[in-house]
């Protein structure tokens, strides 16, 4: 695989990139940009495969998660939704598929506003569901600091959202 | 957990903040604070995490908070059934370049591993460059 066979990499592809396409789209809030970000790090990861120390699922963790600061540091973006077409629905009527749509606006919007470290902590808690001592081992901080990050993270979202949610 | 959760100056005297409560304009301030929040009880966060039952959240007066979750937690379960786009796999695929570039180590760093056969042949190399030198040394006119 480190020699850089390029169907033993579709393998590490297909294994790894829903958790890593679902940190790109809720960091970014674009479905253009989090494809853009994952084909880039996969790319890289396969242009440097030979240097892989450790896990490949974490070192390409870092690859997208730094892809995704970096656009945010990079772009004031405008609000963008997803694209409706490829997910399944599950809500039986059309008003609870509005107040999805909605709700799913709503907390784009909000997310969007916390700074980054915030926003990908929430991200890998409640979206990828890992737990602290994963996020801890990924991020390379403490267990301590990223609890402190989640929590705020969501009393910035409840700030925000409990108006019209709570 | 030995952080200042407060630290930003949101901590001390901190109030929910409901509808109708009037904001200074951001103008106004020195700082900007960052985003507005709002206090959460430990217990909310704590089955947040997993770490305690919702009936446990609701006490204190957490109910409201336990259920704005809850209508939350609907859009997040979305989320965690997003799937990579079907067409993203072969376009990463295509994009791919045709051979990895090969990693040129040099030889000063690369892994060096002392089997038997290898030490045997250092050993004999040093006894001969040694033999060499001193027959060299011995030949010299003094």
């Amino acid at each position: 695989m480190l020699a850089g066979n390029r169907d033993d990499f579709t393998m590490l592809i297909t294994r790894y990139s829903d958790p890593l396409y679902r940190h790109a789209l809720c960091m970014t809030g674009s479905p253009d940009v989090a494809e853009d970000i994952l084909q880039l790090s996969f790319i890289k990861a396969y242009q440097h495969l030979a240097e892989v120390r450790g896990r490949f699922d974490a070192w390409v963790f870092r690859i997208v998660a730094n892809g995704c600061k970096d656009w945010l540091k990079n772009i004031r973006r405008s609000h963008l939704s997803y694209d409706e077409d490829d997910q399944p629905s599950g809500f039986a009527t059309p008003e609870e598929e509005l107040d999805r749509t909605e709700l799913r606006s709503d907390l784009d919007m909000a997310l969007s506003s916390l700074p980054a470290s915030l926003r990908e902590a929430f991200v890998m808690k409640h979206v990828e569901g890992r737990s602290y001592e994963e996020m801890a081992d990924l991020l390379g901080t403490t267990v301590g600091a990223l609890k402190m990050r989640v929590h705020r993270a969501r009393e910035a979202l409840q700030a925000l959202l409990e108006e019209k949610y709570a | 957990m030995l952080d200042d959760l407060h630290s930003d100056g949101l901590g001390e005297g901190r109030k929910r903040k409901r509808p109708g409560q009037p904001e200074r304009p951001l103008a106004d301030r020195e700082v900007p604070l960052g985003p507005p929040r709002t206090s959460i009880a430990e217990a909310v966060h704590a089955w947040l995490d997993g770490d305690g039952t919702e009936s446990q959240a609701r006490r204190s007066e957490s109910g409201r908070d336990v259920d704005f979750w809850k209508r939350l937690d609907e859009d997040l379960a979305a989320r965690r059934r997003l799937r990579t786009p079907p067409h993203l796999h072969a376009q990463i695929m295509n994009a791919l370049p045709m051979h990895a570039p090969t990693l040129i180590t040099p030889w000063w760093r690369r892994e060096f591993v002392i089997t038997p056969s290898n030490a045997i042949v250092v050993a004999t190399t040093l006894v001969v460059m040694a033999a060499a030198a001193t027959a060299l040394v011995l030949r010299l006119p003094h």
